[in-house]
């Protein structure tokens, strides 16, 4: 269950952030090390919040945090951290009229790249990595939603950072390129750090060493995807109808029911998946408590 | 360590040029034009005060269209960078206030009459009105994406205000008037403080308020 030898990355411990009456993130402590970490959490889970905290966008009303051995809440710490992080944003905007290589080129400024040919060479670099080579010279209008998302990722990924902090990022990636995104991200994650959320749990089994479960602001889970999916050991079972009083039932590929929930006595059980380990977390107790 | 961002400030001019909200600004600097030019190609007869008066309208439409200026679509992308906020904004500035100078210069040169009037006092008015449309949407950047929406209702609340004031303390004075120069003393300091406080909108926080807030308690 311990990353043997890892390092910490990110160690937060006691954060808290309110939008006014909102809580969105109460007490929450977790610990990231190398590799790749995913964040998993129904809307409004506070995802969005806790990237934000962890890339300095946001600053915390209470609660410590260091991000890369360095304390975001001082001006040199932050900027510290800023030198090596990338950071895509859940809903990244973008200048229309520049082109996809323009904008990339100006976030590399903004990044402190200084030396023109070797930035050049750097933004040619990432938008080869997400697959935007050819579009290069078109302008963000005119680009699609899924490339844009990759203009973004691009920007994230300029000056190759120790640590991405990665908001969702494989939305409106078609198949492909939701691969392609893996192999890079998988490269990236060898030596250095990522910090994705995601609603694909898939996404979570194919590309995470580690998983965090944010649900209504907490910490609901922190381990490897393999001690999320034992969640559901013994609560995954197969049946010929459905269930009615089952946390899901959905009819497979093959015609049978497959059941998440308490299974009756004798139940054919299944191995359960990172999906069913999350379903069982974070559904029981609003079940119990609508319950009572 | 801070010489690396501040030698990116030059690299920034251009694309800072090229992602300024200038339709705005056109628009707006456009029909400030317009207003002085009107009656200077129709060579109407005007008083000192009536064209001191289309100065000041003048003055608005710039300040409406400078409200705009600090509004970045790419803001949330570009959040985290290491180059500062307040160094990424002079950039922009760098390159929209000459344009806003060279504007109003225009203006005066089309209004002509020039040793009639107090250009210099109508200057400081103009310029006051313009850092309070950059401070106030400087502040809403701080917590939001779009500065302008704001900042040009409020500008154009300052102006009404300005004109129901007390005669006192009155800023909007006729040229010519005892109380010229007091009402520019006071333009004068409206204009330090939207500086000011433009300067302490720029900088980013590192401690949300509340933390503040429980720390001096
Ligand atoms: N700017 C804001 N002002 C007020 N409330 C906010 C703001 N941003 C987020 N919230 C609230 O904070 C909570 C957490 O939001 P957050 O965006 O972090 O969730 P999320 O887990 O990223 O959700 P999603 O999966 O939909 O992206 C929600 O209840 C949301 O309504
Ligand atoms: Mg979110």
């Amino acid at each position: 269950m311990t990353v043997a030898a890892a390092t910490s990355v990110v160690h937060a411990s006691g954060l808290t952030l309110r939008y006014g009456r909102t809580a969105a993130l109460t007490d929450v402590s977790f610990t990231l090390y190398d590799g790749v970490t995913g964040l998993l959490g129904p809307n409004g889970a506070g995802k969005t919040t806790l990237l934000r905290i962890v890339a300095t966008a946001l600053p915390p009303d209470q609660g410590t945090l260091s991000v890369l051995g360095n304390d975001p809440r001082t001006p040199a710490g932050r900027l510290a951290v800023r030198r090596r992080l990338g950071y895509l944003p859940q809903d990244p905007g973008f200048h229309p009229g520049f082109t996809a290589f323009e904008f990339v080129d100006y976030v590399a400024i903004l990044k402190e790249l200084t030396d023109r040919r070797a930035r050049h060479q750097e933004v040619s670099r990432v938008l080869d990595a997400v697959g935007l080579s050819g579009q290069r010279g078109r302008r963000i209008r005119a680009l699609s939603g899924g490339m844009r998302q990759r203009v973004a990722l691009a920007a994230a990924l300029a000056g190759d950072p120790d640590l991405l902090v990665l908001d969702e990022p494989t939305v409106g990636l078609d198949p492909e390129q939701r691969l392609r995104f893996r192999e890079v991200i998988a490269e990236l994650g060898e030596g250095r750090s990522v910090l994705l959320s995601t609603h694909q749990t898939e996404e979570v089994m194919a590309l995470c060493q580690r998983v965090v479960v944010l649900d209504g602001g907490t910490v609901r889970f922190e381990g490897t995807p393999a001690d999320l999916a034992a969640h559901a050991r013994g609560r995954v079972w197969t049946s010929g109808a459905r269930v009615a009083g089952a946390l899901a039932s959905w009819r497979a590929g093959d015609g049978r029911y497959r059941n998440v929930g308490d299974p009756p006595a004798g139940a054919e059980l299944l191995e359960p998946t990172v999906e069913d380990g999350y379903l069982m977390l974070v559904d029981t107790p609003a079940r119990e408590e609508t319950g009572r | 360590m801070r010489r690396m961002s501040v030698r990116a400030l030059p690299l920034l001019v251009l694309p800072a040029a090229r992602a300024t909200p200038w339709t705005a600004f056109l628009a707006a600097a456009g029909v400030g034009l317009a207003i002085v030019a009107v009656p200077a190609v129709f060579r109407v007869e005007l008083t000192v005060e009536d064209l001191v008066g289309l100065l000041r309208a003048a003055a608005v439409c710039g300040a409406l269209g400078l409200a705009f200026l600090l509004d970045d679509p790419a803001a949330r992308t570009i959040a985290t960078v290491p180059t500062p906020r307040p160094l990424r904004y002079a950039a922009r500035a760098g390159v929209i206030l000459p344009a806003a100078a060279a504007w109003w210069a225009l203006v005066l040169t089309i209004t002509g009459h020039g040793a009639l009037l107090p250009l210099g006092g109508v200057t400081v008015e103009a310029a006051a009105l313009g850092a309070v449309a950059l401070a106030v949407g400087a502040v809403r950047l701080r917590s939001g994406d779009n500065g302008g929406i704001v900042a040009a209702p409020a500008v154009l609340v300052l102006v009404v205000a300005a004109s129901r004031i007390p005669p006192h303390l009155a800023l909007y004075v006729p040229p010519g008037d005892e109380r010229w120069a007091a009402a520019h003393h006071r333009w004068a300091a409206l204009l330090a403080a939207a500086v000011l406080v433009s300067v302490w909108a720029a900088v980013e926080p590192v401690r949300a308020r509340s933390s503040m807030m429980t720390e001096i308690d």
